[in-house]
């Protein structure tokens, strides 16, 4: 994996809040085709603005994201924090999923949208989700489901912003299978930020450490064990 | 039934709730899904402003303008402002919504009585739907296929705004300049409704059909198939309703509304018993 080509360069990164504080400062990362790379780091850390600007919704004061062949905003799938979806609101699965389509002025949901996204549910073993109100959806269900929206999307680079918060034990299981299976199966390259170091110690192939500077880079055993790092938990890793 | 029917004003009312009735449930799922029934409310009591106004003006020049382009010209410039306040400042929604209200209100009622005009109040409050024309008619058409059809373009941006803003951002929705656009559509609407019910009671038509059929469904194909069925025939009925009993057409039209959301109650109360 180390000699493996970068899909993602992120260069001098400089971004800042409206009030002129850093959010991020000089970070420079990059991310290699093929892996799973976790961003550790405690709330506040950048971690999602970071995520943000690589999406291109949050300009930089300074630096820039090249993306390189073959890698694009467009061929980015991104699964948001669940926190940021108000699962309350009347949608169905199958409904929420065909909004990921791109390329679709008028949106239906209904023939070969369906059967794209039906695919996508069947490639995570989520088909039995198809027809269900994203309310009654567990933290796991949900974010398989979410996970299945941004597939649609073709992406080579899979971005998860916290995907273990809110799931229960079984879920997050099930999730550290899919996540490995997304990057051995379908190839995927994937970036996923998260404050479950069980998690991060299971899937990443590499793990940075941001708190708004990036404090640790390298391999998931050698960055969890640095002390540096236990001290933002105040615990054993 | 066929005797109301031969009565014009009987049978414009009809048609006109008939055409308003459904189109605001249309929009009122988007208002009550991105939160912002109470906004819908703000607009309709700027009319008493946008009233004023136009009287105002017709007061101090020789201009003759209808009032109710001042309406839409008072209601837009509020709901653009309103728009742009959410977008700037730290200020809570309900919090820029409830100063932008009483301050309209206050604004539009000083003018009504410098000028003199209380009678006025009244009809901008309560409405007057029988004073609908045969081009009153043909104008609440024209915007109701235009609100519809702009809805309808929008659908999968603006469905996307409610649910998932920064992937509608990173599909390249222009999210800002929907709300402005979705804030006009809505001060239009207020003003050609303005007439059915009044400002008082104008946004019931807007928030309650969509409120009741959320309660009786659980997706949002459904619930913008179903809302319009209700704004339908709540309006026509609650028109009918008054006819009979002899009473006020737009609060009953209100109440007819009131009526079927608490008979989708149960429905819902049933679904989330039975999960």
């Amino acid at each position: 994996m180390s000699g493996s080509p970068s899909a993602l360069e992120i260069r001098n990164l400089t971004v800042r809040y409206g009030d002129g504080g850093a959010a991020l400062e000089q970070v420079s990362l990059s991310v290699r085709r093929g892996e799973i790379l976790a961003l550790i780091g405690p709330n506040g850390a950048g971690k999602s603005t970071l995520f943000k600007t690589v999406l291109g919704l949050v300009k930089p004061a300074s630096g820039e994201v090249v993306f390189a062949e073959h890698f694009s905003r467009a061929t980015t799938g991104y699964v948001p924090q669940m926190a940021a979806l108000d699962r309350n609101l009347p949608f169905s699965v199958m409904e929420l999923l065909t909004l990921n389509l791109p390329r679709q002025r008028f949106w239906f949901g209904g023939g070969a949208h369906r059967q794209r996204a039906l695919a996508k549910l069947e490639l995570l073993d989520g088909a039995k989700l198809a027809d269900r109100g994203i309310h009654e959806l567990s933290g796991g269900e949900f974010q398989k489901v979410m996970i299945a929206g941004a597939l649609l999307r073709n992406p080579r680079l899979l971005i998860l912003d916290e995907p273990s918060t809110g799931v229960d034990h079984a879920g997050t299981h099930m999730l550290e299978r899919l996540i490995i299976r997304l990057r051995d199966e379908e190839a995927l390259t994937v970036m996923l930020a998260s404050h479950d170091l069980h998690l991060v110690q299971l899937v990443a192939d590499r793990v940075c450490c941001l708190n708004r500077e990036i404090c640790g880079l390298g391999p998931a055993d050698e960055v969890l064990d640095n002390h540096y790092l236990k001290g933002f938990w105040h615990r054993k890793l | 039934m066929s005797d109301l029917w031969q009565i014009e004003f009987m049978r414009n009312t009809l048609v006109s709730a008939a055409i308003l009735g459904p189109v605001c449930a249309f929009l009122g799922v988007f208002v009550t899904l991105r939160g912002m029934a109470f906004f819908s409310d703000a607009l309709a009591h700027a009319a008493v402003t946008g009233v004023a106004l136009g009287y105002l003006l017709q007061e101090i020049s020789p201009l003759t303008v209808s009032p109710m382009l001042f309406v839409f010209a008072f209601s837009a410039a509020l709901a653009t402002l309103m728009a742009w306040l959410f977008e700037k400042t730290k200020l809570r929604p309900d919090t820029i919504i409830a100063f932008s209200f009483t301050g309209s209100v206050a604004l539009g009622y000083v003018i009504i009585s410098a000028l003199g005009k209380y009678r006025l109040i009244d009809a901008i409050l309560f409405g007057s739907i029988y004073a609908n024309s045969t081009r009153d008619i043909f104008i609440q058409l024209a915007l109701a296929v235009t609100v519809s059809g702009v809805l309808l373009w929008n659908l999968k941006a603006l469905a996307l705004g409610i649910l998932q803003p920064d992937l509608a951002r990173v599909q390249g929705v222009r999210l800002e300049r929907l709300n402005y656009l979705f804030a006009l559509l809505l001060a239009a609407m207020v003003t050609i409704c303005l007439k059915m019910l009044g400002a008082l009671l104008l946004s019931a038509l807007i928030v309650i059909p969509p409120a009741a059929a959320r309660l009786a469904v659980g997706n949002f194909k459904r619930l913008l198939a179903l809302a319009p069925v209700v704004g339908l025939l709540a309006a026509v009925s609650g028109v009918l309703l008054s006819f009979t009993l002899n009473s006020p057409t737009g609060p009953t039209i209100v109440l007819v509304n009131v009526s079927v959301l608490l008979v989708f109650l149960p429905l819902r109360l049933a679904r989330r018993g039975a999960r």
